[in-house]
């Protein structure tokens, strides 16, 4: 394998399909949130966004609590330290790639 | 698409822009107003003795509503937004710095420049906390006519002149509507024509901004409410 092509190979798995990226993306921009908002923004259904939310945890990229706002009942979702420097190492990785298809560096042999 | 806002940018800005789609804050901006307004009209006129311990209470309800504005919210909020369209935290009320938790919950700021999706957030938070203190800080200034000039007409000039300045400082955020913006210049029109002495335009001019916050508060919940009925099922 090509020094180049490392780094796509090094994408975290985790993180890199679409849908656990869209959790990620939100959750990065917003200290934290609950599982309504998350499916709204990522237009995700109940079973598919707990499935990925399923997967994150495990990672220990997200912690999800259970707990109260008043009576309702709120599912809250927050990035981990893990999740936060994972999202931003793939972040970094995926702009190196767009750097380097920018630059014609890729295309180069 | 180097220049295109990149999704965690886009995501910050519409949390931010979520706060208000409600209208509570709007309304507790308005509710607010009226009642500083009405305890400055009310004190700055020969008035019943009745009418000054109804304006000290305008008063304490408006302070108790200054210290907990981001409680009040929150419980408003955990009634009527959260159960339709979910709960995210504010930016507004966020740390500057990123935050990510520990193990326990805890909110702890990440201390990190050279990641660059974070610097991106926090240059987009700095901005914008810039642009909302200027605009403070000229509408503060742009209120002082209202003491210091004399002619009645001077309510019409500040109601323009701030107008101008909430359209400018916030059309990038969107986080005042249109409403309120037009309806400065009418307000300070209203009171020029009322030809009020300055102690009583004042007041008349923040009673009027809180009628105008209240009513496009209610404006912009009765629209939430028509669009967001409350989930049957309640969800995960």
């Amino acid at each position: 394998m090509t020094p180049d092509l490392q780094a796509l190979a090094s994408l975290d798995r985790v993180i890199h399909e679409p849908a656990r990226l869209m959790i990620m993306t939100v959750l990065y921009a917003v200290p934290e949130a609950d599982f309504l908002y998350l499916q709204r923004e990522c237009a995700l259904t109940q079973g598919n966004l707990s499935s990925h939310l399923a997967k994150l945890e495990e990672a220990a990229y997200v912690t999800i609590v259970k707990t109260f706002k008043g009576k309702y009942p709120l599912t809250i979702c927050r990035l981990t330290k893990n999740g936060r420097e994972a999202f931003e190492e793939y972040v970094r990785k995926m702009q190196y790639v767009a750097g380097a298809t920018a630059n014609g560096n890729g295309s180069s042999h | 698409m180097a220049n295109s806002p990149s999704p965690i940018f886009l995501a910050e800005k519409r949390s931010w822009s979520y706060w208000f789609a409600d209208g509570l804050p709007q309304l507790l901006i308005g509710i607010s107003a009226i009642l500083f307004g009405f305890y400055f009209i009310s004190m700055t006129t020969p008035a019943s003795t009745a009418l000054v311990v109804l304006s000290f209470v305008a008063f304490g309800a408006y302070l108790l509503i200054q210290i907990r504005a981001p409680q009040i919210l929150e419980w408003l909020k955990a009634r009527i937004t959260y159960p339709r369209t979910g709960y995210a935290a504010s930016p507004y009320f966020a740390t500057k710095n990123n935050v990510y938790c520990d193990a326990n919950l805890n909110l702890t700021p990440v201390h990190d420049p050279n990641a660059p999706a974070i610097a991106e957030i926090k240059s987009v938070r700095r901005a914008r906390n810039r642009r909302l203190s200027r605009t403070y800080i000229l509408m503060a200034v742009a209120s002082l006519g209202l003491w210091f000039v004399h002619s009645p007409w001077i309510c019409a000039l500040t109601g323009i002149v701030m107008g101008i300045i909430l359209w400018v400082g916030t059309r990038a955020d969107r986080s005042v509507s249109l409403l309120v913006i037009l309806g400065f210049p009418i307000i300070g029109f209203s009171v020029g024509a009322l030809q009020l002495a300055p102690h009583a335009r004042v007041g008349s001019f923040i009673l009027g901004v809180g009628l105008l916050f209240l009513l496009d508060g209610l404006v912009s919940l009765v629209l939430y409410l028509r669009r967001n009925p409350v989930a049957s099922v309640p969800v995960e």
